[in-house]
């Protein structure tokens, strides 16, 4: 099983460094994209991928690398801190090109226009990182919409999907059960 | 006097996102609002402009509107690059504003663009701000860029709920959900399956002109 992260941290801070040391003892190999230390740029929505390269971003700024990596992987793991109950700008700058993931062709399941996936059924695991009393209304509010964004990316390709939310002022005995519970039945 | 700006949150100058913010302005302008600027945010990204002159502007105004396209269902990055930056350096200067937003995404289904007006209203609960609300309109691919003048009875039903959206702003009443219902193109699902036939015939006729195969695996690497 290949596990990608894709890290939407800008700074460095404990949480991430826990979750490598985290794999590292269960002697998991984790291909770690740390985003902000690409050179990548917004989507322009020129239109290309769909029919006239499809599948290929026509600009070149690092996203080859990215796609060739994010492309073997059967999980990815969408880490973010929750911002406004969604992913950080810098997850999203990654997510906003995964139209290459998807054909762009349509079918409807359930009500809903959807895209086929190019390379196989994948798996989704949000993993949002808050740093706020998880028990405040918003905090629940954010956590619930992080999840339907979630599930939304999931659906729209086909992949399958879980989220988890950690608190990062939480002690580490937390976190690892909360990651222990994320990979309870994935055989890693 | 009322004051606004219209932040265009597509990558596209000329795209659906910005025609939708000019007919905001003009109904805004026609009752009494003073519209300062659309701004456009790729130019955030682009470092055509900066985020000190989006706060000078925030600052001089008492209402935010943000027209953008649907991007992988949620709002786009640069959009979102642009809340985290004015947040982290200008917060203060977001309290008692009204906050709006106006979505579109080039698929009929509006539905999931309730995640990026949840997070808006989130956004502006913690910015103190006042959420306005999100309108939705699904077919932008339609449109495409074209003025809603030239649009006939479709141009005119949109601008119609703008214009009721910027008299519930003037009212500082957030949007009463029958400018949605004017705003809205009633497809039923049943039709999905026509216009699915009818985009995938297309998208594989378009391929074919361009000589390419449409399922190809270009990232993919044997080893």
């Amino acid at each position: 099983m290949k596990i990608i992260v894709l890290n939407g941290f800008d700074t460095d801070n404990l949480f991430e460094k826990y979750l490598n040391s985290w794999f590292e003892s269960k002697k998991v190999l984790v291909a770690n994209l740390k985003i902000r230390d690409l050179e990548l740029g917004p989507c322009r929505s020129c239109g290309s991928c769909g029919t006239r390269t499809p599948g290929q971003c026509v600009l070149k700024d690092g996203i080859e690398d990215v796609m060739k990596t994010v492309v073997t992987a059967d999980v990815m793991i969408l880490l973010s801190p929750v911002h406004f109950g969604g992913y950080s700008a810098t997850l999203k700058k990654v997510l906003d090109r995964f139209m290459l993931l998807g054909l762009p062709t349509y079918f409807v399941k359930k009500g809903h226009l959807l895209h086929q996936n190019r390379y196989g059924k994948k798996t989704f695991m949000g993993l949002g990182v808050m740093s706020k009393d998880l028990a405040l209304e918003t905090s629940k509010a954010a956590m619930e919409n992080f999840q339907k964004i979630v599930e939304a990316n999931a659906n729209n390709l086909l992949y399958d999907y879980s989220t988890t939310f950690i608190n990062d002022q939480a002690a580490t005995e937390t976190w690892d059960q909360s990651l222990n519970k994320i990979f309870t039945g994935v055989s890693i | 006097m009322k004051k606004m700006i219209i932040f265009n949150g597509s990558p596209r100058k000329q795209g659906t996102s910005v025609r939708f913010a000019e007919t905001l302005g003009k109904h805004a302008a026609a009752q009494g609002v003073e519209v300062m600027d659309i701004v456009h945010i790729i130019d955030l990204i682009d470092k055509k402009i900066t985020i000190d002159m989006c706060i000078a502007l925030i600052d001089a105004v008492d209402t935010i509107g943000i027209c953008m396209p649907l991007y992988v269902d949620y709002m786009p990055y640069p959009v979102l690059f642009f809340l985290e930056r004015i947040q982290e350096v200008a917060m203060e200067k977001l309290a008692g504003k009204q906050l709006f937003a106006v979505m579109q995404s080039g698929f009929p289904d509006i539905r999931l663009m309730a995640s990026t007006f949840e997070a808006l209203r989130i956004f502006a609960v913690e910015s103190t701000m006042k959420w306005m609300g999100g309108l939705a309109f699904g077919g932008g691919a339609i449109i495409n860029g074209t003025s809603m003048d030239k649009l006939g009875k479709k141009g005119a039903k949109i601008s119609h709920a703008f214009q009721m959206a910027v008299e519930d702003l003037v009212l500082n009443q957030p949007f009463q959900p029958k400018v949605q219902t004017v705003l809205e193109q009633k497809i039923p699902i049943i039709l999905f399956y026509p216009l699915t036939w009818y985009m995938n015939g297309s998208a594989k006729k378009q391929a074919k002109a361009n000589g390419v195969d449409l399922f190809r695996r270009v990232y993919q690497t044997f080893h």
